[in-house]
């Protein structure tokens, strides 16, 4: 028996090593960009018509969905006399954060961009959306050093900390090991299926983003789809009231915390190195965040604290419009109704405040 | 549990060192573990249908003690636990195919009737343990066997978690007398096991999964889709289900294996069958041989006229096909594999194929193999399809010639088909093909880290199931 399992252990490290060293191979032969780009075409999309008209808008939106499917920049220019877009993604990672904030970094003072809004809920998102392909293959040793020393220096709940290092150590461990790599290898190959990410027809998607600069509602997404809904959505359907009701119930009463991390001070420097080139950042925290909202209202006070303003229209108690079952598209989501009263609350709000 | 998730990947081990190392001093306590490892293993899905099954177990346990203490009414205890199998294996699976045919029947005659529909899921293998069950029963009342007074021994032979939920379907004889004696672990054996697991894993992750993603796109959309697609829809829908049953199979005999129980063979190379025939005594042979010795035989076999043999011929393969689900799609499935029996039958060519096909074969054999697995593959489309409706539909678009290509990525699959074939060939003189211990040392290491690659970089998130856990 001992003989059995030292042998049978030896050979899996030997193959085990074998799998790491084969995986390092083919990722660096068969090295491209596509999952740089996260593979969803929607942002790129969004980028390559922002980058088209750079020089036009004064104003932007940066964030989650819950700024790309709620924020109308027509809508909101109409009430501020702003020019705004909208480049915020659906599922925004982490990196893809740092990605925006690097891009606007590069603006000048002579260039027309004078307000940008971050969302705040993209800051809990080092957590979401990691266990995907996208994800998997678009992390690459700079990016996992990054996401480490960030969770291992910041100021992050024991909780949170000890997940996310799980996490990142984990996806590490599965891109390396050669898990699922054949989706890769097929890509390189060109013989890799389209995927299923639920996105509408690429020419359909290019002419709405750009009439409607960025934004897509989900009823308009649910057209371009040719009506057919996910998962979500049909949960939503049938339980919408229900759902509701325990995400406004889970709302917190009260957060007086204000505990920095390493991303928030990251995202301050930017903040402050744009304010030097005349560019005001504004913070935004949306509704409708169905977890980790102790985090996010604690990342409020530290901004605010900071110096910032901030938006906060997350109060459900507050804003009972933004939580109405008749005003949503999912439980995460607004529909168009709702998108439209989200977008025309936080324009007037904002309005006063706006540099121009 | 699944075979291919990470629950089994702890489960198994954990299963392993508990058994070897402390529950191996005592073959009643040994046996009673593997008894708890095995309801823990299937009330993984749902613990409800446990109790299903423990009630089953105790059922024909009782049945066969009273079966071989009966002096004049073996028959009549007989039929009794027959009959007992039968209402619990019809009641869950076959009740709504009933009720909805008795008022598709009744409302074409003019009556029209509300049947209660049950809203019951089917409980996991459930037409695997019940016909252990019978086998057991079956033994005993011929003599084959003697109960055991063990009612821990009785139940690890039925629930066994290797073979609990998709076969192999075992016989008393066979499996019984390993619960019975004391095992001990055997290196080659151990060995043998783990790379008959990874066989497994290997044509159920990598081949069946993959070309179930395939399968799936052409089966839900071949209204649209052009002739080509439709064939390489079959095509790849019998890799598939070799694949994925097979696989379980191998999966299977490779976790008993390494526990040291010798499970029986439930695949022998079925595509490189010369005639349904062999193909039949290459596929699915623990359910075939079911079929024969406790159907078959009992019906007259071949033995009468041949009329006889005929009737009987037709309802082995219909109730073969039944067996598999309530639906008239499986029905139709086993009818064709009837129809292609009897040219055989008739010219008295049923046991031509005996042994195994040559390693340089014939041109004529090729011939063979290629007919028999076209003729095995259109049958699959009623077996995979959803409705017979659906069935016909779909061999009249194939056979529509509606022009039109194939996306390149419906190839990617091909070169992990095409490894699998030469393996498949090369070892098909043994129980399963990495059985290949001549092959120089360098070469058969490299041959298991590809398949271990090849399975590692098709995991994705979710595993998906066996087919033939539905049945």
């Amino acid at each position: 028996m001992k003989k059995f399992l030292t042998h049978f252990l030896v050979v899996a490290l030997l193959i085990g090593v074998g799998c790491i060293a084969l995986s390092a191979i083919i990722y660096t032969a068969c090295a491209g960009d596509y999952y740089d780009e996260y593979e969803l075409y929607e942002p790129i999309v969004k980028q390559h018509n922002f980058k088209e008209d750079t020089g036009s808008y004064n104003t932007l939106f940066i964030g989650t969905s819950k700024t790309y499917r709620h924020v109308n920049p027509l809508q909101f220019d109409s009430i501020t006399g702003t020019k705004s877009y909208n480049l915020a993604y659906a599922g925004l990672y982490p990196f893809r954060l740092y990605d925006a904030l690097n891009h606007i970094m590069e603006f000048k003072k002579s260039d027309s961009l004078k307000n940008v809004f971050i969302e705040i809920a993209a800051l809990d998102l080092i957590q979401d959306n990691y266990d995907n392909d996208i994800y998997v293959y678009s992390l690459d040793f700079n990016k996992y050093q990054n996401a480490i020393s960030t969770l291992s220096g910041g100021n992050f709940p024991p909780k949170i900390r000890a997940k996310g290092l799980f996490y990142y150590n984990r996806l590490l461990l599965y891109k390396y090991a050669g898990f699922g790599i054949i989706k890769y290898i097929n890509n390189f190959l060109g013989m890799d299926e389209p995927a299923d990410l639920n996105e509408p027809a690429l020419q359909d998607y290019k002419k709405v983003t750009k009439e409607y600069r960025g934004y897509v509602s989900l009823n308009m997404q649910f057209d371009l789809l040719g009506g057919k809904d996910d998962e979500t959505r049909k949960a939503f359907l049938e339980h919408g009231a229900a759902m509701t009701k325990r995400m406004v119930a889970n709302y917190p009463q009260h957060c007086q915390e204000a505990q920095s991390d390493e991303l928030t001070e990251y995202i301050i420097s930017v903040a402050n190195s744009l304010k030097e080139k005349g560019i005001h950042v504004y913070f935004v925290l949306p509704p409708r965040k169905m977890s980790d909202m102790n985090y996010l209202l604690n990342q409020r006070n530290v901004l605010s604290k900071s110096g910032f303003t901030v938006f906060d229209l997350s109060d459900p108690a507050k804003y009972p419009e933004f939580y109405k079952v008749e005003n949503s598209y999912d439980i995460a989501h607004m529909n168009a109704y709702g998108a439209f009263l989200y977008t025309k609350t936080f324009a007037t709000m904002v309005k006063p405040y706006l540099n121009k | 549990m699944l075979f291919n998730s990470f629950d089994y990947l702890l489960f198994l081990p954990l299963v392993f060192i508990l058994y070897w190392f402390v529950f191996n001093k005592n073959l009643t306590l040994q046996n009673l573990f593997l008894l708890i490892a095995s309801y823990i293993f299937y009330g993984w899905w749902d613990w409800r249908f446990l109790l299903l099954l423990i009630l089953s177990t105790c059922i024909d346990y009782s049945f066969g003690l009273v079966i071989h203490r009966s002096k004049n009414h073996k028959k009549l205890y007989l039929i009794l636990s027959i009959v007992n199998n039968l209402i619990i294996l019809c009641f869950f699976k076959y009740y709504n195919f009933f009720a909805d045919s008795a008022q598709t029947l009744l409302d074409t005659i003019g009556f029209h009737i509300e049947p209660y529909i049950l809203k019951v899921a089917l409980p996991v293998g459930i037409s695997f343990y019940t016909f252990h069950g019978m086998s057991y029963v079956f033994d005993i009342y011929r003599g084959n066997t003697v109960p055991t007074k063990k009612f821990i021994d009785y139940s690890v032979f039925v629930c066994f978690f290797p073979l609990l939920v998709a076969g192999p379907i075992e016989r008393a004889t066979h499996l019984l007398p390993q619960v019975q004696q004391k095992r001990t672990f055997s290196f080659e054996k151990g060995k043998e096991g783990i790379k008959q697991i990874l066989w497994g894993l290997f044509k159920k992750i990598v081949i069946a999964d993959t070309c179930a993603k395939f399968v799936n796109e052409i089966f839900d959309n071949y209204h649209a889709m052009p002739s080509s697609m439709l064939v390489l829809g079959a095509v790849y829908f019998a890799f598939q289900i070799y694949g994925d049953f097979s696989g379980y199979s191998d999966i299977a005999l490779g976790s008993a294996r390494l526990l040291g129980f010798e499970l029986l063979i439930n695949f022998r190379y079925p595509y490189f069958s010369r005639d349904i025939a062999e193909f039949w005594r290459r596929w699915h042979i623990s359910l075939s041989s079911w079929f024969r010795d406790y159907l078959y035989f009992p019906l007259g076999g071949s033995r009468g006229t041949l009329m006889q043999t005929v009737r009987n011929t037709f309802i082995i393969f219909l109730v073969s096909g039944f067996w598999h689900g309530a639906n008239w799609t499986y029905i139709i499935w086993g009818f064709l594999h009837a129809l292609y029996f009897m040219p055989l039958l008739l010219a008295k060519k049923n046991r031509t194929h005996l042994d195994t096909v040559g390693r340089i074969p014939k041109v004529s054999d090729v011939i063979r193999i290629l007919v028999t697995f076209i003729l095995v593959t259109f049958a699959w489309i009623f077996f995979r399809a959803p409705t017979v409706s659906d069935a016909f539909e779909y061999i009249s678009c194939m056979f529509s010639f509606k022009a039109g290509g194939i996306p390149v990525y419906y190839f990617s699959i091909l070169p992990f088909i095409l490894l699998m074939f030469i393996i498949d060939w090369l070892g098909k003189m043994y129980d399963y093909p990495l059985r290949m211990n001549h092959t120089a040392k360098p070469i058969r290491y490299a041959l298991y880290f590809i398949l271990t690659y090849s399975v590692i970089s098709h995991i994705t998130n979710t595993p998906n199931t066996f087919i033939y856990f539905q049945f």
